[in-house]
């Protein structure tokens, strides 16, 4: 009898195993059996030759091209303004902060990290509401402001992924550098930081995954469905998420809902172009630091 | 002897007491220890000696909870410096008071770059003359020939005794006045012992060795001086002629302790 439990908990245990990727590829095959179709210049640029979009700067109107840009832009601001910011952040805690203060900002990051993505959205608009209020009564939710707060959406994923990481370095590594005269800034940027940065760039993978695809907070500061070139820091735009909302909720026919599909292949594998990019970024910074 | 002749001694220990968070490790130690050496600080597990010997260098320094009393005055540059009345920066003192620990810890990059980040961040070399010191100082660690090819690779491929010397031409390229060593042969198997003992002899001719060490082998090769760390307090000499004899030496090692 128990070695039948054991044999069912065995089988149990490989068929969850199996189960994630197993959804994944069907996951992945739908979206390309249906999006795969649709991928070409008219996905992109719609009626509009290629040429004329990417060198004169031509408007683009049926294609997600804007979007793909919106995402773009968008994916990379918030990037630079959150990744500095929550590194240093994360290094603080682990490696000056100690007692109450700690517990308290360590608190507060994972507070932040609990925080719906439409409430961060909302504080955005909000934010506009009141520069209109009390500075400029022309200020409007614009590409800068969805960056910002899609920032403060990611900053607690890059905080805790600096902190944990250099937690989890090796007590000998911070003897070592104080054991050969280093100052304590030197041990931590020079000897700890490096060792850390897989972790660092692991938590900013993340941050990139998920700037590109929420939706809710660039709903509220400023994300539109018909902008036709690309995006301004201080306009409205377009971005692939909200792109793929609309056209999925207005579509008339098929080959329009077939477009979603397509757009959507086009944001995973924008996301998996900036995977890669941030792996070879943790390559070359660790090949630089090590030789 | 009289006192004008007499050298400076390396290290004095005045009174010297640690606790950590109320708890006393040891208190009233007392000791000179001259530049001749080694000098090897023997005692049972838990006494104290890895204490002692970073209290030498201020390594206790980051513990939570850690009270040092009485001062150490070490023989450094030329002066002797009182470490904790602040004569010196701690880390002026930690590089020229250089410490090796029992496992190799090698930095977690290429065999270079062990020696050239150290010397570029804590004395500002670079360059040439780096690169001079660094040759200089893994032929002191008679480890130049095994990795003169391989600098470029990193420290972690290099076997338990190769690290070994890479720590130890580390801190040589640093240019210290004195050398703590904690059971640096602890983690080796006996040939590559034999090889850092070799290289111990060698370098204690030109710097102040203080080494503890478990090995009563070890300690009857090496010591010139041999310092008992007894579980009541205090540091006591055992004549270095006791030790040739092992069983006379098991004897009054057992009486000490």
């Amino acid at each position: 009898m128990a070695r039948l439990a054991e044999r069912l908990a065995q089988i149990f245990s490989w068929a969850c195993a199996l189960a994630v990727p197993g959804l994944l590829l069907a996951f992945l095959g739908y979206l390309v059996m249906r999006g795969g179709p649709t991928l070409g210049p008219e996905l992109l640029f719609g009626d509009v030759p290629a040429d004329r979009v990417l060198f004169q700067g031509a408007p683009v109107f049926d294609g997600i091209w804007p979007a793909v840009l919106g995402t773009l832009w968008l994916v990379v601001l918030s990037t630079l303004m959150a990744a500095p910011v929550g590194v240093l952040a994360g290094a603080y805690l682990a490696e000056y902060a100690s007692g109450r203060l700690k517990t308290a900002l360590v608190f507060g990051v994972d507070v932040l990290a609990g925080i719906p993505s439409i409430i961060m959205g909302l504080f955005g608009f909000t934010l506009i509401l009141f520069l209109r209020d009390a500075i400029d009564p022309q200020a409007n939710v614009c590409l800068l402001l969805a960056a910002g707060c899609l920032a403060l959406l990611v900053l607690p994923y890059l905080v805790n992924a600096a902190r944990t990481s250099f937690e989890s370095l090796p007590r000998s590594l911070r003897l070592t550098g104080e054991s050969l005269g280093l100052t304590r800034n030197q041990i931590i940027f020079h000897i700890l930081f490096p060792a850390a940065s897989r972790g660092i760039l692991g938590g900013l993978v993340l941050s990139i995954g998920r700037a590109a695809e929420d939706t809710a907070v660039i709903l509220m500061t400023g994300a539109v469905a018909g902008a036709a070139a690309g995006p301004a820091l201080f306009g409205k735009f377009a971005a692939l998420p909200f792109q793929i909302y609309y056209l999925a909720a207005e579509h008339q026919n098929r080959q329009e809902l077939d477009m979603a599909f397509g757009a959507a292949l086009v944001l995973l594998s924008m996301t998996s172009v900036m995977f890669f990019a941030a792996s070879l970024l943790r390559r070359s910074l660790e090949k630089r630091w090590t030789t | 002897m009289d006192d004008v002749t007499r050298p400076e001694p390396a290290i004095r220990l005045l009174d010297l007491g640690i606790s950590f968070s109320g708890r006393t490790v040891f208190s009233s130690v007392s000791c000179e220890i001259a530049k001749a050496g080694p000098t090897v600080i023997a005692g049972r597990s838990g006494c104290g000696k890895t204490t002692l010997l970073r209290t030498i260098n201020r390594l206790n320094d980051g513990i939570a909870g850690c009270v040092v009393t009485g001062e150490v005055v070490a023989h450094l540059g030329g002066t002797g410096v009182r470490v904790y009345a602040g004569d010196i920066p701690v880390e002026e003192l930690r590089r020229r008071a250089g410490m090796v620990f029992q496992t190799p810890n090698v930095l977690p990059v290429s065999v270079e770059k062990n020696l050239l980040l150290p010397l570029r961040l804590a004395c500002g070399i670079t360059g040439g003359e780096a690169i001079r010191r660094l040759e200089t100082a893994l032929r002191e660690a008679h480890l130049w020939d095994e990795v003169k090819d391989r600098l470029r690779r990193p420290a972690e491929d290099l076997s338990g005794g190769q690290r070994q010397r890479l720590c130890l031409a580390r801190i040589l390229a640093l240019q210290p006045d004195i050398l703590l060593l904690d059971e640096p042969t602890a983690s080796l198997d006996y040939k590559a012992a034999g090889r850092i003992e070799d290289l111990i002899l060698e370098l204690s001719k030109k710097f102040a060795v203080v080494m503890v060490s478990h090995s009563l082998r070890q300690t009857r090769r090496l010591a010139a001086r041999i310092l008992i760390f007894r579980e009541e307090g205090g540091l006591a000499d055992i004549p270095v002629e006791t030790a040739k004899n092992p069983e006379t030496f098991f004897q009054v090692m057992e009486e000490m302790l």
